[in-house]
């Protein structure tokens, strides 16, 4: 897929398009009402996603 | 390569979807990566006594990944040549370990009672042949990157290494029928990448030279004298015509959680997230932004909340 990333805007953010199969969905919805990463999509995907930086390459990322 | 006859079966097989395919001899039989790499499941009978199936536990014989050359073998007592593997790229890893994914496997370890599957998929495709979801058999397993470590525990690693348009290509040795699906794991393992793509099965016809491959397998290879049928049976169940494979016409599959439906949303990353994406992508180990945040959040997901269950911990997570 095409590179979705937009240039960094004011507040230093990167808009970026994912696709989720609606089985993904189901995974999602569950941390969403688990609540610990975030009341909403928007704020569960970017802290799963440095949940898994850290854990995967450790506290200081790549 | 041998070149091979006329393309008479084109076929584009969606996720969540399954297709059985007579192959006669000389025939071969390719599956094509519509999009990129990932794990597909197949099932071979003999097409005139489905009685007769293949084997993985006997091809492990030829070792646990098969390569060019290596055959599709029949179960004992049976232990005919079915089929062999004439052409794939190197990044093709063809399995003969893992077991094919069911809805229980999906209830077992995600607590889902609704997951597109390997077993369902493949027991709607051979339905179409008058065949029952108690008749499936271990797969054959194109395009899924097993490891094992020195204790023999096994986990998977991913098809980020093939490219769309690889192929894979088997010669029929006898009439069978071959059903192949887009595997239910690929949007929850790595295997494919956390996502479901589309393949390609195509059907070319035989050519002199691919009968000429079949002649020279059974030159070297001859049929053996101990391979038994029903006729060598002193007990037998039912009469050899109702294990003859025919298709039903009008059949219409009843796949499960088909078609795959697709959300896509906007995120947003910090700059110091984001540079982590694209070092994830500099490395090769992600194809491009969507796949480093989709990669990530389900592989976390399945690190961190997937239920140990003795059916599905060979994932290694």
């Amino acid at each position: 897929m095409a590179d979705t990333k937009e240039q960094p805007t004011a507040d230093k953010k990167v808009k970026i398009k994912v696709r989720f199969t609606h089985q993904q969905m189901v995974l999602l919805e569950r941390l969403k009402q688990e609540g610990k990463f975030g009341q909403s999509y928007e704020e569960l995907i970017p802290a799963v996603f440095r949940e898994y930086v850290k854990q995967t390459f450790g506290l200081g990322g790549l | 390569m041998a070149s091979y006859g006329k393309l008479r079966e084109d076929h584009l097989l969606e996720p969540a979807t399954g297709k059985a395919f007579p192959v006669k001899k000389g025939e071969v039989y390719r599956i094509v990566t519509e999009e990129g790499g990932q794990c597909v499941d197949c099932q071979i009978y003999n097409l005139f006594d489905y009685r007769e199936h293949m084997s993985t536990s006997i091809m492990r014989r030829q070792g646990f990944h098969l390569e060019k050359g290596d055959f599709v073998i029949s179960a004992s007592p049976r232990n005919r040549l079915m089929m062999q593997f004439l052409d794939k790229q190197d990044s093709n890893i063809i399995d003969v370990l893992v077991h094919r994914c069911s809805a229980a496997y999906f209830e077992a370890g995600w607590d889902m009672v609704s997951h597109t599957n390997c077993q369902d998929m493949l027991a709607e495709a051979i339905g179409e042949y008058g065949l029952t979801p108690d008749d499936t058999h271990a797969v054959l397993c194109p395009w899924t990157n097993t490891k094992f470590d020195n204790n023999g525990k096994f986990y998977l690693g991913n098809n980020r290494k093939v490219k769309k348009g690889d192929h894979l290509d088997i010669l029929a040795l006898m009439d069978v029928l071959v059903a192949t699906n887009v595997c239910g794991t690929n949007d929850f393992t790595s295997l494919g990448d956390y996502w479901q793509r589309p393949m390609r099965l195509q059907i070319f016809e035989a050519s002199a030279e691919t009968e000429d491959l079949v002649e020279k397998v059974f030159q070297r290879y001859p049929p053996l004298k101990t391979s038994r049928t029903p006729k060598d049976f002193h007990v037998t169940r039912g009469e050899d015509a109702d294990f003859v494979l025919k298709q039903t016409p009008g059949y219409k599959p009843q796949f499960n959680d088909y078609p795959i439906e697709i959300t896509e949303m906007e995120i947003e990353l910090s700059e110091e997230d984001y540079e982590q994406v694209k070092k994830q992508i500099a490395l090769g180990i992600r194809s491009d932004d969507e796949d480093a945040v989709r990669t990530a959040v389900i592989e976390w997901y399945c690190a961190n909340r997937r239920i140990h269950h003795p059916m599905v911990n060979y994932m290694g997570y």
